[in-house]
C-alpha cells in the first residue's frame, strides 16, 4: 500500500486531521542489548521490526495568547496496516 | 541509605538558605554536592555514578531544574519538544536511560516559596495513609483509556468526572479541599499556561488551574498531562504540580513534556505507565522503587504485545518524573 493510500485511511479515521500533511519515518526497531541484560521477558520477546509512522500535528488555538499541538501518531506496519494509534495529551 | 545530590550554591542563589539542608541531608544519608556553577548533566551524573552502590536504596534531587537540571535526552518523537526532559541518565549505569539501575525521585525547590523545600524535609513522613476516596478528571475524548486506569486504584468511594461537561467554575468542592486520598488526572496541558483542560471533539475546555488548588495534605497525584510535571521557570502562580506540592500533597507522578496516550484500551504509553505505578505503589512498597517496578513491567507489557518499544514508548519511560520522598509508602485506610 502507497504512503498516500494509508494516509487517505488514516484521514477517513480521523477527519479532523483531514487539511494536515503527515510527517513520515520509517523505523527498524531492534532489540537493545542493556534492556535484553535487565529483563528475561524483553529478552525473550523484543524482534527487530519496521514500522512506518505518520505523524499528524494540528495547532490548537485555546484562546488568543494560548496554543498547542494535538499530535496523531499511527504506527503501520509493512502490508500499510494500522496497528497503533495514539494522541499528545 | 538515601544519596542526596544537590547545589547549596544554587539554592542560596535562588534564596533559599542552604544550610539548614544541607545540614538535614548530611545527617540522614550521603550527598552529591553540584558544583557552584550550572553543572553539566553529564558531568553531575559521573559523580553520582561513582556514589552509587549496593548500600544506596535510592537517590533523591534536591531542587528544581535551575538548582540541578533535568537530563536532556534526544526526543524520539516528532513533536516540538527538542528534548525530552528526564531524572532517568543520572541513575542508569550505562547509556542506555528506559529502565534505571536505582530508584529516583526528586524534591523540587519554589522559586517563590523559599521555605517549601525545607517544609517538606522536615514533615515528611515516610508512612502516608490515604482514604479510599479517589477522585479523578478525564478528558471526555479519553473517558475509555482512562476508565482502564482509574479501574486500578481502590474500588470504594471513587468517582472520575469527564471533561466536558466538567469545567473549571464546576470543580466539586472535595478535588478542591481534601486531605488524605488519590488524584488522577487524563487530561490535556500546555508549556504556555497553569491550566489543564478537558476535550470532546474541538471543544477544550480549562478545567483545572493551579488557582484552584487549596488544601491537599498527604495527597497523592497521578498525571497523565503533556508538562504536568514540568517545573521549570514555574511557581505556585503557574505550575499545578507545584501548586499540589506546596499545598501538601505527598507524591506527583508527571510529565515534563508532550505524553501520548490511546483512546481506547489497552493501555498505552502515558496510560500505562500511570496505570503499572498505582499497582506498584498500591503493593505497599516506596514510591521511587514503585516507579522503578512500573517502568519494568511496562517495558514488559509492551515488548510482549507488540514485540518492540517504539519512538512514543521510549518517549514515556523518559519522560514521567516523581516528586516526594522515594521512601513514602502509601497505606490505604479501610
Amino acid at each position: 500500500m502507497s504512503d498516500e493510500e494509508i494516509i487517505k485511511k488514516i484521514k477517513n479515521i480521523h477527519p479532523q486531521f483531514q487539511d494536515i500533511t503527515p510527517k513520515i519515518k520509517e523505523v527498524v526497531y531492534k532489540p537493545d542489548k542493556h534492556l535484553a541484560g535487565k529483563s528475561k521477558i524483553y529478552r525473550d520477546k523484543a524482534k527487530p521490526r519496521r514500522i512506518k509512522i505518520f505523524t499528524f500535528i494540528k495547532k490548537i488555538r485555546l484562546n488568543q495568547q494560548i496554543e498547542f499541538e494535538k499530535i496523531l501518531r499511527v504506527s503501520v506496519d509493512s502490508q500499510g496496516n494500522i496497528i497503533k494509534t495514539v494522541f499528545s495529551k | 541509605m538515601k544519596l542526596y545530590v544537590t547545589s547549596p550554591q544554587q539554592l542560596d542563589k535562588k534564596g533559599i538558605n542552604s544550610k539548614p539542608i544541607m545540614s538535614y541531608l548530611y545527617k540522614n544519608g550521603l550527598v552529591v554536592e553540584a558544583d557552584s556553577l550550572p553543572s553539566s548533566p553529564e558531568f553531575l551524573r559521573q559523580k553520582i555514578l561513582a556514589e552509587l552502590s549496593a548500600e544506596v536504596s535510592s537517590v533523591v534531587i534536591i531542587g528544581n531544574h535551575q538548582v540541578i537540571p533535568f537530563f536532556p535526552l534526544d526526543n524520539p518523537t516528532v513533536d516540538s519538544d527538542a528534548e525530552v526532559w528526564s531524572d532517568n541518565p543520572y541513575v542508569c549505569l550505562y547509556d542506555d536511560f528506559l529502565l534505571p539501575d536505582y530508584p529516583i525521585s526528586r524534591i523540587p525547590s519554589d522559586p517563590h516559596n523559599p521555605l517549601f523545600l525545607w517544609d517538606y524535609l522536615e514533615n515528611c513522613k515516610v508512612e502516608v495513609e490515604v482514604s479510599q476516596k479517589v477522585f479523578g478528571i478525564s478528558a471526555h475524548s479519553w473517558k475509555n483509556a482512562s476508565r482502564e486506569v482509574f479501574s486500578l486504584f481502590p474500588d470504594k468511594h471513587k468517582q472520575l468526572l469527564f471533561s466536558p461537561p466538567l469545567i473549571r467554575l464546576s470543580l466539586p468542592v472535595h478535588l478542591v479541599e481534601s486531605n488524605y486520598t488519590y488524584r488522577y488526572f487524563n487530561v490535556h496541558g500546555s508549556k504556555h499556561t497553569h491550566l489543564w483542560y478537558g476535550q470532546q471533539g474541538s471543544n477544550y475546555p480549562a478545567v483545572l488551574s493551579s488557582e484552584d488548588i487549596i488544601d491537599q495534605k498527604g495527597v497523592v497525584v497521578i498525571s497523565e498531562a503533556c508538562y504536568g510535571g514540568w517545573l521549570a521557570k514555574r511557581g505556585e502562580k503557574t505550575s499545578i504540580a507545584m501548586k499540589f506540592l506546596l499545598s501538601g500533597a505527598s507524591l506527583f507522578l508527571g510529565s515534563t513534556t508532550i505524553s501520548y496516550g490511546p483512546s481506547y484500551p489497552p493501555s498505552e504509553e502515558a496510560d500505562l505507565i500511570c496505570g503499572c505505578f498505582v499497582q506498584q505503589l498500591r503493593k505497599q512498597i516506596p514510591a521511587a522503587t514503585a516507579l522503578l517496578k512500573a517502568r519494568e513491567e511496562f517495558i514488559n507489557l509492551t515488548v510482549s504485545r507488540q514485540g518492540y518499544l517504539d519512538d512514543d514508548d521510549r518517549k514515556s519511560l523518559y519522560q514521567f518524573v516523581l516528586y516526594g520522598n522515594p521512601d513514602i509508602i502509601v497505606k490505604e485506610r479501610f
